[in-house]
């Protein structure tokens, strides 16, 4: 359609951008995580491996293929003479007939008596194969790299690995053959399972205590709980060990070297139980912020008619308060079971007898660059969220409802008992994020945590940092707060690029609207839908080579941090940019152009100021998400490009607290101060629409504020 | 609808009808070696598999002001955003001046547009509205001030400059929208339906200012109302529109007095629509015998439709069988200038007459007899149905 209208050829250059942006960023990955799912790769049969290998032997010079074929048939080892006639015999058609399990000493024998009971076209055939077995079992390697510009980077690969890839489902089947696999699933299932509960148990009793105003200063815990979202990836892992780890202010200075009750190398948080503690600390706060949309829309006026029907308490929550919130009790188990799953960063620092899943995929990705079984792996991911969903959604599917627009607060308060018990709970829970959030202020200012409480600024940078504090840990982190100045630099850079990517995609969708309109917008929530780390394998499958190009690459670059991060987070902003545009007349657009304003002085001056909100929110959310995911980002950063989210990781790995702590610190400082802002904004629009509808209602505006003429 | 038709009518017949007639014979109608200022050529735009325009044909004269008139959904609004580039025809050919713009970018056709919402930028001032158009073509600072400052005491909104959109009532805003509209100079105007989203008072007093407005200006103009009032008071020409065509175009005088059939009969005005046969001097219809000069061009005998507006009809009391139809009224209702009779005929037929009204009360009562007499030089009679 769009092409049928010549004269709109801006609007079609700008749909194609924003269209190949989003394909490239957001689909092409998604699409190589699936692809590379089902790569399986196998070592090749040896007739294989000797048409490859002779045809690599093939691009040498005629004269110099003799003599290396030569020399290198000669150079064999003993063990290797065995292991070439071996494949020789194979070669040629002949079974091998001695014990191929024996000593190389008694194998070389066998071999001699086995050649002479053979006949002279046999043995002569064996002899004319040798000299190709020995290059293809040992002298592949060398081989390749005499030849790697003649053969490209697959024929080299596939030369010097001696392996094929093809198509099948191997890496899926994995998980159910191979032991290790499969107990990790099991594991991860099991997490999933008793961290998602407790999570939305936790969550659920909190946003009622909350919202019933049962529980003292019910305002402060909520801003208390939400805390987290801000709050470095693997923070709560990190205070957790620094208080309950081997070295921890509770198990190793308390309880073991002062009051010698336990002794804290072996009795500490490490296990499973440690990692349900750190992951329900972290994953309440997402729980908590879908049940209070939940209940914030509950109407305390129903409660307040089964409490007039004569209805208990007990009986109140079980027939109105319960089944009013279901929804998002569904989506609050469906969302934490995920947030579970696909959590690396606890289990690995935590949980490292326990493996997990996730731990694996990092594992695989970072250790053993097996990108297929990792790819495998996150597909998987998907599976067991979609299956929880449905279960869910068929499960009190017939009961719809829809409560009032305008939903009043209950005057009535639950008893007494429930609100202390709700209060002392929630009071439990807050002093433990307190703590956790103390035990980071107070890392970062200590000289070695758990051992020499001497303060320090030396972790900020003040001091000799790397000689005053040796044997604080281990490892190859960066020890400056170099990474902390490249995540600022990569957010910033990624946080602007995000929301003008935002709002010329919503403009799209909202404004344009070419054939595919509605795929445009959708791409953009993709990210949203699936988990982090299927995002981060994307990118790296997909911009490794991209189109089997090495000088298109991005992995290793600054580029892919920033493209990364801005489109995982896009969506945000695309959501707040079609609703304002929605909001607006599309007249106005139109207007514009009939006063002469082509596409760009319509952009600039009419609908970017409209949506200066959209475009700082979607560009906050992204410098927030800069500052604090690990879970794609730790598989894009290289040595030139160190995030601080991934240095505290690194750090908290290694037991270095007091740096782990202190760029923590940092990060969430930095990372409040923009939610504020955030939060700012949301609420003036909040005020700006409301004065927009008194007007619209005919209502004389307020015009105290508007300067007289 | 027929409570609104009455009212509607009413107003309209406060018209000076006898000048609007006498205007009609002067007016700009577009003769073949002008060339027309603004013209569409069989114009068609489908929305799926409805057509929303079907094979639109209309010439403005330059300074001419023509209104599209028709219910929602006519395809009105459709084609007067085809002329201003917002929608993309599927056939014909969009013209100004002899040159082809039809496929010209909204941004580059110089035509001022008025929308039904205004569409004024929130987040710009009034003046910064208005001088959006001077903006982007980058014109001196000077000139754009001293051209705001024009458009502002134009309107007549000259305190309100440094107000946003969201502070001014909805007339300030339809100012504000006509000045920016025309801030550029265009040579032509559309408006789409500019007063619906007022009420009914700032409605009539507007369109008074808006008529002498662009009368001044001389700007050629394509206005689209659904109003029959609006129309009829402020155009030049009327084009009514229906089903995406133009049923009648014609001076309000001629649309009225001289409807092109049965629907625009019924569409503009209330009309009392009689079928009979023709026959001498007349219709015969089954109740009785209706003078009309309009007959004699029909063959006798032939099926046809007299039109007579209520106020065509004279009332006498009691019944006078050689003078005209008799009839019983049935309702009567007072209405300000006018005293509305609903008569019925022997037939059932409901027959609406105006008369004018007096002082002392209502000259009918329900259960009068009474003989209608129909002016015969103003009926008017369509072959057929009328359809």
């Amino acid at each position: 359609m769009t092409l049928a209208f010549p004269r709109r050829w801006p609007e079609l250059v700008l749909t194609l951008c924003v269209a190949v942006a989003l394909g490239l960023f957001i689909l092409v990955p998604i699409a190589s995580v699936l692809g590379e799912s089902f790569v399986v790769s196998a070592p090749m049969t040896p007739a294989r491996l000797a048409a490859v290998t002779s045809g690599a032997l093939d691009r040498l010079p005629d004269a110099e293929r003799a003599a290396t074929i030569q020399r290198w048939a000669a150079s064999a080892t003993a063990h290797e003479r065995v292991d070439a006639m071996a494949a020789a015999y194979a070669l040629a058609g002949v079974r091998v007939d001695w014990d191929r399990k024996a000593a190389y000493s008694d194998q070389a024998e066998a071999l001699q008596a086995s050649l002479r009971r053979l006949g002279t076209g046999e043995r002569q055939s064996i002899e004319r194969h040798y000299p190709l077995a020995v290059v293809m079992l040992f002298k592949r390697v060398p081989l390749a790299f005499k030849v790697r510009a003649d053969i490209g980077e697959d024929g080299f690969d596939r030369l010097r690995n001696g392996t094929e890839s093809h198509l099948g489902l191997d890496q899926y089947i994995a998980i159910f053959t191979d032991p290790y696999l499969r107990a990790a699933s099991i594991n991860s299932l099991e997490l999933g399972t008793i961290s998602s509960l407790l999570t939305v148990a936790i969550a659920l009793l909190i946003a009622y205590g909350v919202h019933t105003r049962a529980i003292v200063f019910p305002g402060a815990t909520r801003v208390l709980m939400l805390l987290p979202l801000v709050s470095p990836p693997v923070l709560t892992a990190v205070s957790i060990l620094m208080l309950f780890g081997r070295n921890g202010l509770v198990t190793h200075a308390l309880l073991d070297r002062t009051f010698h009750l336990i002794d804290a190398d072996t009795t500490n948080i490490y296990g499973l139980g440690g990692v349900v503690m750190a992951q329900v600390l972290s994953h309440v706060p997402a729980a908590l912020i879908v049940l209070d949309d939940v209940m914030k829309r509950r109407d305390g006026r129903l409660e307040d008619a089964a409490f007039g029907l004569g209805v208990g308490p007990f009986g109140v929550i079980r027939h109105v308060t319960l089944p009013l919130a279901w929804p998002g009790i569904k989506r609050a188990i469906v969302l934490t079971f995920i947030l579970s799953l696909t959590d690396f960063g606890n289990p690995l620092l935590i949980g490292r007898g326990t493996p997990v899943l996730a731990g694996i995929i990092y594992d695989q990705i970072t250790a053993f660059q097996n990108h297929a079984l990792a790819a495998a792996l996150c597909i998987w991911f998907l599976v067991p969220p979609l299956i929880l969903y449905l279960g869910l959604e068929s499960f009190g599917r017939r009961r719809r409802f829809v409560t009032a627009g305008t939903a009043a607060l209950s005057d009535t308060i639950p008893p007494v008992a429930w609100r202390i018990v709700l209060s002392v709970l929630a009071g439990l829970f807050v002093a433990v994020t307190a703590a956790v959030y103390a035990t980071m202020l107070a890392g970062a200012f200590v000289h070695t945590w758990g051992s020499d409480w001497t303060p320090t600024l030396a972790y900020f940078g003040f001091g000799e940092t790397r000689s005053a504090l040796a044997g604080t840990g281990y490892g190859s982190a960066d020890y400056s707060l170099a990474s902390v100045l490249d995540s600022l630099m990569i957010a910033a850079l990624a946080g602007p690029i995000g929301g003008l990517i935002a709002v010329l995609t919503a403009y799209v969708a909202e404004r344009v609207r070419p054939v595919g309109a509605d795929v445009i917008a959708f791409s953009s929530l993709i990210p949203a839908l699936l988990p982090g780390i299927v995002f981060g394998i994307g990118y790296i499958v997909a911009f490794n080579l991209p189109f089997g190009m090495k000088s298109l690459s991005l992995v290793g670059t600054t580029a892919i941090l920033v493209i990364n991060i801005a489109f995982s987070k896009l969506y945000v902003g695309v959501l707040a940019a079609r609703a304002a545009l929605q909001r607006y007349d599309a007249g106005i657009e139109e207007a514009a152009e009939s006063l002469g304003a082509g596409l760009i002085d319509r952009l600039t001056r009419v609908t970017l100021p409209m949506l200066t909100s959209a475009v700082l929110l979607g560009t906050l959310y992204v410098f927030v998400e800069g500052l604090t995911t690990l879970s794609a980002v730790i598989f894009l950063v290289s040595g030139n490009h160190k995030l601080a989210a991934v240095e505290i990781f690194n750090h908290a790995n290694a037991g270095e607290f007091g740096f782990a702590a202190s760029k923590s610190l940092i990060l969430f400082v930095i990372a409040a101060v923009a939610i504020a802002l955030i939060w700012r904004i949301e609420r003036s629009t909040g005020l700006r629409r409301s004065a927009q509808r008194s007007s619209r209602r005919g209502r004389e505006p307020d015009l105290a504020a508007v300067p007289a003429e | 609808m027929a409570e609104l038709l009455c009212d509607d009518r009413h107003q309209s017949n406060a018209l000076p009808v006898a000048e609007d007639v006498a205007r009609s014979r002067v007016p700009p109608l577009p003769s073949p070696e002008r060339v027309p200022h603004l013209s569409v050529e069989g114009v068609t735009k489908r929305f799926g598999a409805t057509l929303a325009v079907d094979g639109v044909s209309l010439a403005l004269s330059p300074g001419e002001f023509v209104t599209l008139l028709g219910d929602s959904g006519c395809g009105k609004t459709t084609l007067l955003r085809i002329v201003a580039g917002f929608a993309q025809l599927d056939g014909g050919r969009v013209i100004r001046s002899g040159a082809d713009i039809t496929h010209l970018a909204a941004s580059r056709r110089r035509i001022g547009f008025v929308f039904q919402s205004y569409a004024l930028f929130p987040t710009k001032s009034v003046a910064h509205n208005i001088s959006f158009a001077l903006d982007v073509a980058r014109k001196k600072p000077a000139d754009i001030r001293r051209r705001v400052k024009e458009l502002t005491e134009l309107v007549e909104i000259g305190g309100l400059t440094e107000r946003f959109p969201h502070e001014l009532s909805g007339g300030q805003q339809q100012r504000v929208a006509l000045a920016r509209a025309l801030a550029s100079e265009p040579e032509i105007l559309l408006l789409d339906e500019p007063m619906s989203a007022l009420d009914a008072r700032i409605r009539a007093k507007l369109r008074a200012e808006l008529k002498a407005l662009i009368g001044r200006l001389g700007v050629t103009t394509l206005y689209v109302t659904h109003d029959q009032e609006e129309a009829l008071s402020l155009s030049d020409r009327v084009a009514v529109m229906r089903g995406g065509r133009i049923e009648q175009i014609g001076a309000p005088a001629e649309i009225y007095h001289r409807p092109a059939n049965r629907f625009i009969a019924e569409f503009i005005g209330t009309a009392n629509l009689i079928d009979g046969r023709i026959e001498r001097h007349g219709i015969a219809s089954a109740d009785a015998r209706w003078p009309a000069k309009a007959a004699a061009r029909l063959a006798e005998g032939s099926r046809a439709t007299l039109l007579l507006r209520p106020e065509h009809i004279e009332l006498v009391a009691g019944p006078h069988p050689d003078r005209g139809p008799i009839g019983t009224v049935v309702a009567s209702s007072f209405m300000g200038a006018v005293e509305r009779v609903s008569i019925s005929l022997a037939s059932a037929a409901v027959i609406t007459v105006d008369r004018s009204s007096s002082p002392v009360g209502l000259g009918t009562r329900p259960g009068d007899v009474v003989t209608l007499i129909a002016d015969a030089n103003r009926a008017v009679v369509f072959a057929g149905d009328g359809r």
